[in-house]
């Protein structure tokens, strides 16, 4: 297998008027060729913000303060702002950014929008980037002509669609999808999440997947990582985390989704920490039904519980 | 009183005493007209958000509307208890004694059908003396609490405004014991805070407080958890729950997630394009789905077990819900419907007929030409 990312000590803070805030706090994983990678835990665990470390674009007060992010040889995370625009956003990862809805400007119709960055990044004319987009529109199940429609004439999953094309118009190595089907009706995720899976078969895309939802997880992705208040819980392929999840949070988490068919209800009591100020050893400590003194006291290594299979826990030991 | 139907009989659920019976709801909200279509004298166009329904909704219970965004169960959900004024339609509600009794005083001829009345037709001066009986709960809890108003004075706000409590220490004790009631404690502490310093679970948590100060008989809960993370969202339907089984409140739980649904509700309505489409019993309706729309939604849910991905889902429906505006004739599900595709037999009155719900099943009831 191929390693075409590898993620090291990461840790990316938001220099906030409060505080500092941790949301990214030193975190490890590497991605093979031709898998898909989902990164998945509640709002404010950080995930969508090692996305968008992942192309070096966390908003300020954000910034990466440590750790590297090699992909092609290359160090994203120390890279200046105008190698990242000329060799690596669109052309070696690229995003599909959160709520489709909002990401398209209502102003330009779809064909020029879809264009803008092959004419940014590719030095070719508006004319022919506007033939590109043309050929790209089938592959995510729309007509070509809706390059002369403007935003509003499209539904919320047209709209997404659009986004993913835009997202493949440079042909890059990997590409994230910041939760692709969180606004949309149940039927419009799954013809998404149908053409996300098409596109991995079909052109091969390296797919990361950010979700808070671990449904969807399991409809697409091949490996899975749980994050919690800025750090890494567990990571394994997706039959183990879901078939064996060793840490108590991914146990909760996997128990809190309701299931057709079974009337049980269950939640993990309590809130996540601060991460102005996390607490010192493992950071779930204060919601974990299995909590032990060192648990208070140290912060858990990583111990590898199955092939491939990590978590961070000290249950483990 | 010149009453020809007993209005207190329900349709749908014959061991049921209703709280509420709905017949032949509408609301209709009209589409701005551009200056071409005043010159072209084009006639007005109403967006049929909710189009000839009937709903009966049974005391004590946790009924749940699922639909998709634009389905008008949202709509719905805020007509039932006069936060819309209905296009058309009754609504047929019991209201608490003491609320009769007032109301009885302030409006001059109200008519009375076995203890019910007809809120749609209520003039809206009167419509502040149902909030004692029906409470909202929003989707939001970031916005739906004031931000520069303590958890304490939020809460105080309907009591005073509806004059209960004589005293500022007994509205003390009443907010109080609301805020334990959902769990917020200690309550004392948490009714000093501004909203900002709760989570989304919290917040949510002192909207069904505040829902529950009055001592409702009927609430609306308008996906309350669909900003909850996943991990506490079960704490929210618990408490739900048990306003239900404790205070015999009745809950209109409305929910784009059919699952969801199946967990916490006695009945499911699934509603589409304005019109309920299928009515019954969570296990009937996940087990043995009767609409074509209700098997696209099922077949829809995504699966939390990984061995299935390397299969594309089985999509049970064609093409994008239409506008409201230009609803389809007949069942306005025919052009999306894969059934009518295996059944030419019916297609002319699925193009032609609107399909009523009918009882295709003991207690489990649907509108399709296919029954």
């Amino acid at each position: 297998m191929e390693t075409i990312l590898k993620v090291e000590g990461l840790k990316t803070y938001y220099f906030t008027s409060t505080g500092v805030v941790k949301a990214v706090d030193g975190v490890n994983f590497t991605m093979q060729r031709g898998e898909s990678l989902g990164i998945a835990g509640e709002s404010g665990c950080g995930k969508s913000t090692l996305a968008y470390s992942l192309m070096n674009l966390v908003p300020p007060p954000g910034k990466i303060v440590d750790g590297s992010i090699i992909l092609d040889g290359m160090d994203i995370a120390k890279m200046d702002e105008d190698s990242l625009r000329n060799e690596v956003r669109w052309k070696k990862v690229a995003m599909v950014f959160q709520g489709a809805m909002n990401a398209l400007t209502p102003v330009y119709k779809i064909g020029k929008q879809l264009a803008e960055p092959l004419v940014i990044h590719g030095n070719i004319s508006e004319d022919e980037a506007i033939e590109k987009a043309k050929e790209i529109l089938p592959k995510v199940g729309l007509d070509p002509n809706i390059i002369n429609r403007y935003p509003h004439e499209l539904s919320g999953g047209m709209k997404q669609r659009v986004m993913i094309a835009m997202a493949l118009i440079m042909n890059p190595d990997i590409v994230i999808a910041d939760e692709p089907t969180t606004a949309l009706d149940v039927i419009v995720q799954a013809q998404i999440l149908n053409l996300l899976k098409k596109l991995k078969w079909e052109m091969g895309i390296n797919l990361i997947l950010i979700s808070h939802d671990l449904s969807i997880m399991a409809e697409v992705v091949d490996r899975l990582i749980i994050m919690y208040a800025g750090k890494i819980v567990e990571i394994g392929n997706s039959e183990d985390v879901f078939g064996k999840p060793n840490h108590p949070y991914t146990q909760g988490l996997l128990n809190s989704i309701p299931k057709l068919g079974t009337h049980e209800l269950n939640y993990i009591p309590g809130l996540p920490p601060d991460l102005r100020n996390p607490p010192k050893g493992c950071r779930f400590a204060d919601r974990c039904p299995y909590v032990m003194d060192i648990c208070r006291r140290e912060e858990p290594p990583m111990f590898e519980v199955g092939n491939g299979h990590y978590s961070y826990c000290w249950l483990n030991r | 009183m010149g009453s020809v139907v007993d209005v207190t009989e329900g349709m749908f659920f014959p061991d049921e005493k209703n709280v509420m019976v709905v017949r032949d709801l509408s609301k209709y909200f009209p589409v701005r007209r551009g200056l071409s279509d005043v010159i072209l004298r084009r006639p007005a166009r109403f967006v049929r958000a909710v189009d000839h329904i009937d709903l009966d909704i049974p005391e004590g219970k946790i009924l749940s509307l699922v639909g998709e965004s634009g389905c008008g169960k949202t709509t719905t959900g805020m007509t039932l208890i006069r936060l819309y004024d209905p296009t058309s339609g009754s609504i047929f509600f019991e209201p608490k004694e003491e609320t009769l009794d007032k109301l009885k005083r302030e409006v001059g001829n109200l008519d009375i059908y076995n203890g019910y009345i007809d809120i749609a037709k209520l003039p809206a001066k009167y419509v502040k003396f149902l909030r004692t009986d029906m409470q909202i709960i929003f989707q939001d809890p970031y916005s739906s609490l004031n931000p520069t108003y303590r958890i304490y004075d939020i809460l105080e706000e309907p009591l005073k405004v509806h004059g209960i409590g004589e005293s500022e220490d007994e509205r003390r004790d009443m907010v109080l014991k609301a805020l334990e009631e959902v769990k917020l404690v200690p309550a004392e502490d948490i009714a000093a805070r501004f909203p900002h310093m709760l989570s989304g679970g919290q917040r949510q948590r002192v909207a069904i407080a505040r829902a529950l100060l009055l001592n409702p008989k009927f609430i609306v809960a308008d996906e309350p958890i669909a900003m909850i993370d996943v991990s506490l969202r079960a704490e929210i339907l618990l408490s739900l729950m048990e306003l239900r089984d404790k205070h015999k409140i009745t809950i209109l739980f409305i929910t784009h997630d059919l699952t969801i649904a199946n967990n916490i509700s006695d009945y499911i309505a699934v509603m589409y394009l304005g019109k309920i489409v299928e009515i019954g019993t969570p296990d009937e309706i996940v087990n043995n789905p009767l609409h074509p729309y209700t098997k696209a939604l099922i077949k829809a849910i995504p699966i939390p077990d990984p061995s299935m991905r390397n299969k594309l889902k089985d999509i049970w429906i064609k093409g994008e819900v239409p506008s409201a505006v230009n609803i389809p004739s007949g069942c306005r599900f025919h052009p999306r419907c894969m059934d009518y595709e295996f059944h030419p037999e019916i297609q002319e009155r699925c193009r032609n007929e609107e399909p009523k719900l009918i009882e295709v099943e003991k207690g489990h009831y649907a509108a399709c030409w296919l029954y």
